[in-house]
């Protein structure tokens, strides 16, 4: 009689390796899978701050502040102090879709006091000979770079990107003032959000 | 027997096993057990054999013990040869012990990672989640003027409008205007809470936001318009509980010490989102749980 212990033995073997082969695989595709997914939460999470300001005075009917625009790379753009009439600052920014993910353009600073269209205009306080400065910092490469500036142009013509809009945020002096003296930085979102928080 | 009892007693054996046969560590511990088996057995045989001596009135010479050490070394190697089927059994059987320690690990693994998986994924639902704040409808424009009808939804029932009104800016470009509270990502993470929107006034482009026409926010009790409903239209919720969370949420809107305190509000600003509009153009605006405002999906431009 043939003996079959040995045969038995390897397949045992054999299937162990396999069952442990697959299990590792499977535990890779898991870890992958988990990696992809934190990248995306970050990705989700993340905030660009194009503007950072400080209210300096609010008295008598006027608002005085610091305004500070940055590049990509947090290098200091372009810095501003105005007094404004009224209390309530709003900073506005003409979002544009692009790439999967949105980018914002300071357009320009007005108060509650003062209507949008004589507010300070800021497209020509980053424009770097047609490129907004603000996106200065990283790698665009040449095609981006003109792409950006041909954004740029649109904007300040007046003309609309496809699926772009504005976007405003501003202090509601009754429920949540600008505090003279504290730093707030206007945060962008990817996906095209903004908001303003103390920095 | 519980499986999971099993499971200390079997990594342990497996982790012990494991380190024997790869770590040099390991492998010095297990040449210093067989060095002392053999120094063991030697030192018994030349004892043996000095004592024969001994007895014989013979002295033990410096070649007979080294012969006799030779001898002790060929033998332990003939008995390791002799019981080399044995050792093998005993090694496929550690890796054995190993392989399937290792295959219970991963499927432990494999089961973290699952639920893991199924937070991360959740966590990504709910921040790419966006709520409907208000459906906007133009139904004049001239470029001086613009009248438009808004309809308000609440986050809770976002299959109809809450409120509608409408409303006339000066200008050709509309800013709807909202009082926003961003809560922390934790609470938005974890589908606790969900960003708010509780739109204010609209103004245009030709006026002052101050100049522009109020949404009726509060009622006389101060509680957001949006947010009051008759008890019938409170769905799934108890009318006390409904209206403890608007004195909850009317806490945080109003008093910063109590959004502090909270710790769960990221921030509480004002937003407004823009357009320029023709007349017949319609858009949506929503409040993004990653923050802010926006405009998306319309088809109206």
């Amino acid at each position: 009689m043939k003996r079959r212990g040995p045969g038995l033995f390897m397949a045992v073997l054999l299937v162990l390796a396999l069952a442990f082969l697959g299990l590792t695989a499977l535990t890779a595709l898991q870890k992958a899978e988990i990696a992809r997914l934190e990248r995306g939460i970050q990705s989700l999470k993340e905030e660009l701050v194009p503007i950072r300001f400080m209210v300096l005075e609010r008295d008598k009917g006027v608002v005085k502040a610091r305004v500070r625009m940055y590049d990509l790379a947090g290098n200091e753009v372009d810095l501003l102090e105005m007094t404004w009439p009224g209390t309530e600052l709003s900073f506005d920014f003409s979002v544009v879709p692009a790439s999967g993910r949105y980018l914002a353009f300071p357009r320009r600073i007005f108060t509650d006091r003062l209507a949008p269209s004589s507010g300070t205009n800021l497209f020509p306080r980053y424009d770097r000979a047609g490129f907004p400065g603000i996106f200065e910092g990283a790698e665009f490469g040449r095609l981006g770079r003109t792409r950006l500036s041909g954004l740029f142009q649109a904007l300040k013509e007046d003309r609309e990107p496809s699926g772009s809009f504005g976007s405003v945020v501003h202090d509601i002096a009754r429920i949540a003032a600008f505090e003279p003296g504290v730093v707030y930085k206007v945060v962008v979102r990817p996906k095209g959000g903004i908001e303003i928080l103390e920095d | 027997m519980d499986i999971e009892s099993l499971k200390g007693p079997l990594f342990a054996a497996a982790d012990a096993v494991s380190f024997l046969l790869t770590r040099p560590a390991g492998w010095a511990i297990l040449g210093g057990i067989l060095a002392l088996g053999f120094a063991l057995r030697a030192s018994g045989a030349l004892r043996d054999r000095f004592l024969a001596c001994e007895a014989s009135g013979r002295r033990m010479g410096a070649g007979q013990a080294l012969g006799i050490l030779l001898r002790e070394l060929y033998g332990s190697l003939a008995g390791a040869v002799a019981v080399l089927p044995t050792v093998a059994v005993v090694l496929v059987g550690a890796v054995l012990l190993v392989g399937v320690s290792d295959s219970v690990r991963r499927l432990d693994e494999i089961a973290e990672n699952r639920a893991r998986i199924s937070e991360l994924s959740a966590v990504v639902r709910n921040l790419e989640r966006r709520y409907r704040v208000a459906d906007v409808r133009v139904l004049s424009a001239d470029g001086r003027t613009a009248r438009l009808s808004l309809a308000f939804y609440d986050s809770r029932i976002p299959g109809k409008p809450v409120r509608t009104q409408e409303a006339a800016v000066e200008g050709s470009e509309v800013f709807v205007d909202a009082l926003v509270l961003d809560f922390a990502y934790s609470e938005i993470e974890s589908g606790r809470r969900v960003n708010l929107a509780l739109p204010y006034r609209v103004y245009g482009n030709l006026q002052a936001p101050a100049d522009g026409q109020e949404l009726a926010l509060l009622d006389e009790r101060g509680v957001p318009l949006l947010y009051r409903r008759a008890e019938a239209e409170i769905y799934g919720i108890e009318p006390e509980a409904y209206d403890a969370r608007l004195e909850e949420l009317m806490d945080l809107l109003e008093d910063e010490g109590a959004r502090r305190r909270a710790g769960i509000v990221r921030s509480v600003f004002g937003a407004a989102v823009r357009r320029r509009v023709r007349a017949g153009d319609s858009f949506t605006i929503w409040i993004e749980q990653t923050g802010g405002l926006t405009i998306k999906g319309d088809g109206g431009f």
